[in-house]
């Protein structure tokens, strides 16, 4: 299996380059253990970028860091060389290329322009959309800065592209409760039934408004025409390896990549259907140790051979965060 | 000042009648035994074992032991009105600092942590009911539970300007306390991350039979799982003492019956608490630049030889072989609480004393998280109360 022996490569090369991820793997998963399949890999929490610079490369080297806002204002540090860098784009050009075609399109963001501008903002919805413009032949922000609807451009910008085929992209929170709600609350449709829609950055900014996708859905069919809508799953840790919903609805491993659950117990590896912890598999980092990581997102998994459309990556649903329990015994008092 | 949150009906806290008590009195005695007798003669209570230990605590018997051990020749009163900072995790201290506030003599008013317990909410129901009892009404005007927003003006002024301040929490809290405007004379008590091991003597455990064994391993688990380990009092360290078979077959022994144990009570772990521990290594191999010796015994058994010391929590121990308990006591330099399995309180402490080490606090295996009058080397209740000096 080429991927299992890529993995096993990139293990070699950062177990080489990247001291702290030496001797945890040294110290979590001791030598002699003989690698037979993906579940045997070593693996490091997600969580570590956002505690560890985590880089097997040079600091001379280093063409970009990637930082991520998270939860509570911790950053995760993505360390990237040009080589990295250009795998990730070829990747995701590719995963896009195999649901949407290999053109470039004009595309609408849902989202304000004050988010890419603002360099000391950097987030993950900065690198997705700036990511993304690849596909763009031009781009135009649907909101305002204070994030409401900006009518007027997007009268223009359908107008402008009248009979072309549009690339809506958006946070699935942001174009919910910043756009299609808007559009409903002042009473407003539009039609956009030419153009395909892609969105992502998870369900739980929407948790309170008991949103699912089919509603979702619903809703963007009711407001603006469109039908061609996907969700994807992705992190800035693995960019450019996300996993795209298909037109049957289900999100799939991308190539030379592969998911595993792990059970909540002993972190074994679960069977297809069992719910567990999600890790994510990869193989095109080689600047920072992220092509075996395991997230803290909820879901399970089926053999892509369930999934009628014919892409033969897993499939993967993603059902939630873990969230963090009362920990129990003496702790800080402040915050509290 | 405006009171964010008051269950009992005195709305605002400068109505709180200020009495300064003679330690241990009379009143004070009664009240706490009948709140103790109406807490373990409610059905609900039993659901809550820290509940249940709690009202042990305040029966006649054991305050009298207290009461006992504590006089002097002097006379005392409580300073006045203590403020109490209760920890956000261990839901019962907040019940435990007010009694020790109480039994000091003083008045009381108990910040609580934003997020509600159910056995706290028992305790309080049935502290108003004891508290509004016509003989007990004096002390239920002059003690107060409070829940305040963080660092609110209102808290700020409270703190500057009550007698007494007990501070439970870690580092972070007290620092944050300590640097808070206070009444010139304001007696301040704080209570910050400690860390605490376990000594055991592998002779005695070797000779152990099966039901001895199972009980050593019920204790530890009472003193480390039933908290996460994550209480300042559950050993972190564990130091074997004895030569090299014993230790192996101890260890042996003892980690196959904790398997047994965790398996039977099924232990579980919150997920993300697990993946913590992975994380903590990780900052270990990063302060060490190397990796380290560590056995995964069981999911939630880990057992490290380092001696880096990030907290040991969720089930990951530093584990120590030596030869006599002296070759342990550098390791015990910052402790707290040493517990003991196989050795007698008394021999370890004749062993310390004279050394650097700082245990302030040595008991048998199984009562590490027994709280008392006595913590982190200060008996609370002189600290709370002053002398009135008479020629």
């Amino acid at each position: 299996m080429d991927l299992l022996k890529n993995l096993v490569l990139l293990t070699e090369l950062h177990s080489k380059k990247c001291n702290i991820y030496r001797n945890y793997i040294g110290t979590i998963f001791p030598r002699g253990t003989t690698i037979t399949g993906l579940a045997d890999l070593p693996w490091i929490p997600v969580r570590a970028f956002k505690e560890f610079d985590l880089k097997s490369i040079a600091d001379g080297d280093v063409y970009k860091i990637m930082q991520s806002s998270g939860t509570g204002g911790v950053q995760s540090k993505i360390f990237l060389d040009q080589e990295t860098s250009k795998l990730q784009q070829a990747k995701l050009i590719q995963v896009f290329a195999k649901v949407f075609g290999g053109s470039r399109y004009p595309m609408l963001v849902i989202d304000s322009s004050a988010t890419v501008k603002d360099r000391y903002k950097f987030s993950a919805r900065t690198a997705a959309i700036n990511g993304f413009t690849l596909f763009s032949r031009q781009r135009a922000f649907a909101l305002n800065d204070d994030m409401s609807v900006n009518f007027d451009l997007i009268d223009e910008f359908l107008k402008k592209n009248s009979g072309k085929k549009i690339f809506i992209f958006g946070f699935t929170f942001v174009v919910w409760k910043h756009f299609i709600k808007q559009l409903v609350k002042a009473n407003k449709k539009y039609d956009m039934s030419n153009a395909f829609l892609l969105h992502g950055g998870g369900w739980k900014k929407l948790e309170s408004e008991k949103v699912d996708n089919d509603e979702f859905k619903d809703r963007i069919y009711k407001t603006i025409g469109c039908e061609n809508v996907h969700n994807y799953y992705g992190m800035i840790e693995q960019t450019g390896s996300i996993y795209i919903e298909c037109d049957y609805g289900n999100l799939h491993a991308p190539s030379g990549a592969d998911v595993i659950i792990r059970n909540f117990q002993d972190f074994t590896e679960n069977n297809y259907g069992e719910v567990g912890i999600i890790q994510i598999l990869s193989d095109i980092q080689k600047s920072y140790p992220g092509h075996s990581l395991l997230t803290e997102d909820i879901g399970y998994s089926l053999s892509a051979t369930c999934c009628k459309c014919g892409n033969v990556g897993t499939v993967l649903k993603v059902l939630g965060r873990l969230s963090r329990a009362e920990v129990r015994g003496c702790s800080d008092a402040v915050g509290a | 000042m405006q009171l964010v949150h008051n269950r009992f009906g005195f709305d605002v806290i400068n109505e709180v009648h200020v009495m300064r008590y003679e330690p241990c009195s009379d009143l004070i005695v009664n009240f706490l035994s009948a709140l103790s007798k109406s807490i373990l003669s409610n059905r609900e209570s039993k659901l809550y074992p820290d509940l249940v230990t709690f009202a042990f605590f305040c029966r006649r018997s054991s305050l009298m032991k207290i009461k006992k051990s504590f006089a002097d020749s002097h006379v005392r009163v409580g300073w006045g009105r203590a403020l109490h900072i209760a920890p956000a995790n261990v839901p019962i201290n907040a019940a435990f600092t007010f009694v020790f506030g109480l039994l000091s003599g003083n008045c009381n008013i108990i910040r609580l942590p934003s997020k509600t317990w159910p056995q706290i909410d028992l305790f309080l129901e049935i502290y108003k009911e004891v508290a509004c009892q016509n003989i007990f009404l004096e002390i239920g005007k002059s003690n107060t539970f409070i829940r305040t927003t963080h660092d609110s003006a209102e808290l700020l002024e409270l703190v500057a300007s009550v007698d007494a301040l007990v501070v439970w929490g870690g580092d972070v809290t007290v620092g944050h306390f300590r640097a808070m405007e206070k009444k010139p004379r304001c007696v301040e008590l704080y209570f910050p991350n400690r860390v605490s091991s376990l000594v055991v003597d592998a002779k005695h455990l070797c000779g152990l039979n099966e039901t001895g064994m199972k009980d050593v391993v019920n204790k530890f688990y009472n003193d480390t799982y039933l908290v996460d380990q994550n209480a300042c009092s559950s050993p972190l360290k564990i130091g074997w003492v004895g030569n090299e078979l014993n230790i192996s077959m101890a260890k042996e022994h003892f980690f196959c019956e904790l398997k047994v144990l965790l398996s039977n009570k099924s232990y579980s772990l919150d997920p993300v608490a697990r993946i913590d521990r992975y994380i903590d290594v990780m900052h270990d191999v990063d302060s060490s630049f190397a990796s380290i010796n560590l056995e995964q015994i069981d999911t939630d058994i880990w057992l490290q030889e380092s001696e880096i010391s990030t907290n040991g929590r969720f089930g990951r121990y530093h584990s120590y072989n030596v030869s006599s308990f002296i070759d342990f006591i550098p390791h015990l330099r910052d402790d707290q609480t040493l517990s003991h399995c196989g050795f007698s309180s008394g021999e370890l402490r004749s062993e310390l004393i004279g050394t650097d080490s700082c245990v302030d606090r040595i008991v048998p295996i199984g009562h590490a998280l027994d709280i008392g009058v006595i913590w982190d080397g200060v008996c609370l209740l002189g600290r709370l109360s002053r002398i009135i000096s008479v020629d």
